[in-house]
């Protein structure tokens, strides 16, 4: 199967999905081209490890092929997707009973290319604050909040990838968001005078954790 | 113009807390609008959640998350072998294991065999008597004298006075 071989293939999931059902291995091709991005980067949030990642991804799409003939009954694929790729990280967090594991390896900035070195260093540092704090949520908050910050989804997905009702997503993107302004508030306050007591960040992921 | 410090980490007008949440998803209507923002200029707390918010959301698009260059290979060399191997209905129930992972070995064909010896007896020993057939019931009538008629006990369960059958 050559991942690259997809030019000609329709633009419209549904179609991609019956093509692939009759046996058209480049359907499964395309589909995969086309979600690999967002499955990956809902798993490297929601297990705040890439190497993790790559293996939920994988293990993801492998289950998309195996059960292709469920694929008609399940309303959007987009959703259906990120359900499977939602339970193998809650799996996978389980298992190895880690929440606190954070991988501090340096994140790929997104850097332009007038970018100086300094502001590099900032949106580094910028990033791995959103990931300590993301990987200090309890997955139950870190889902809705990955699915609708990262992947864009709206309350309707996240609530069938979630398995919960919207009213339900809407209360716990909110008490995520709480957390985050209790996380977030002290970076973001001006600098004090230096006789005054210097806002404490909040602690190491190993030392607690939030929820 | 001043304004009360509010120090408390949340802001205690919920709805409006709320009304923020769902302004920054795009989903509040723009006649909800005038009243957030009429909460906005009046709440720092509400203020500086609308400023984490959209800090948070400047962060995390100045990461790349890109999918490493050794995935797209493993996917495909997994669905390959997939495919290679003959197709096998997927049975997740029993790849877990009993008893939540609790039990790990393996029960002794004896031990199974004994177990299922012991089940088929406890059944043959507690099994009910079957209903009998409705075609093929006996029924069994006793005729007594009474002072006003006779009477015939038919049974299992009925009893009828000679006055009322019809002769």
């Amino acid at each position: 199967m050559d991942p690259t071989r997809t030019q000609g293939m329709p633009h419209n999931d549904h179609l991609l999905i019956e093509a692939f059902q009759r046996g058209d291995e480049f359907a499964f091709v395309a589909l995969y081209n086309r979600y690999k991005g967002p499955v990956f980067a809902f798993c490297a949030k929601m297990l705040v490890d890439r190497a993790m990642a790559q293996d939920v991804m994988q293990e993801t799409f492998v289950r998309v092929y195996e059960n292709r003939e469920r694929l008609l009954k399940a309303g959007s694929f987009k959703s259906w997707l990120f359900t499977i790729a939602r339970n193998q990280c809650l799996n996978t967090l389980r298992r190895s009973k880690r929440h606190t594991n954070f991988d501090e390896t340096v994140s790929d900035v997104d850097a332009y290319d007038g970018d100086t070195p300094f502001a590099q260093l900032l949106k580094a540092e910028q990033i791995e604050i959103v990931n300590r704090f993301l990987n200090e949520l309890s997955p139950e908050y870190r889902e809705v909040l990955v699915l609708r910050e990262y992947q864009n989804l709206s309350y309707e997905e996240i609530a069938a990838v979630t398995r919960n009702s919207v009213s339900s997503v809407k209360s716990r993107l909110f008490k995520a968001r709480r957390k985050l302004g209790q996380f977030l508030q002290p970076f973001l306050e001006p600098r004090r005078l230096s006789s005054e007591p210097v806002p404490k960040p909040p602690p190491h992921p190993t030392m607690g954790r939030l929820a | 113009m001043t304004e009360p410090l509010n120090t408390s980490t949340f802001c205690s007008d919920e709805h409006s807390e709320m009304l923020l949440n769902l302004y920054v998803d795009g989903e509040l209507s723009s006649d909800e609008q005038a009243g957030l923002f009429g909460h906005l200029a009046t709440c720092a707390v509400c203020r500086t959640q609308f400023n984490v918010l959209l800090a948070f959301r400047l962060a995390l698009r100045q990461e790349a998350i890109l999918v490493p260059l050794t995935a797209d290979e493993a996917v495909f060399a997994r669905i390959d072998h997939l495919r290679r191997t003959p197709r096998r209905a997927i049975d997740r129930v029993s790849e877990r294991r009993f008893f939540g992972g609790r039990v790990h070995r393996n029960v002794p064909f004896r031990t199974a065999a004994l177990a299922a010896l012991v089940i088929v007896a406890l059944g043959l020993a507690l099994r009910f008597d079957p209903l009998p057939d409705s075609s093929t019931q006996s029924y069994h009538v006793t005729e007594a004298i009474m002072d006003d008629g006779a009477l015939y006990v038919i049974g299992p369960g009925l009893t009828v006075e000679d006055k009322k059958l019809d002769r």
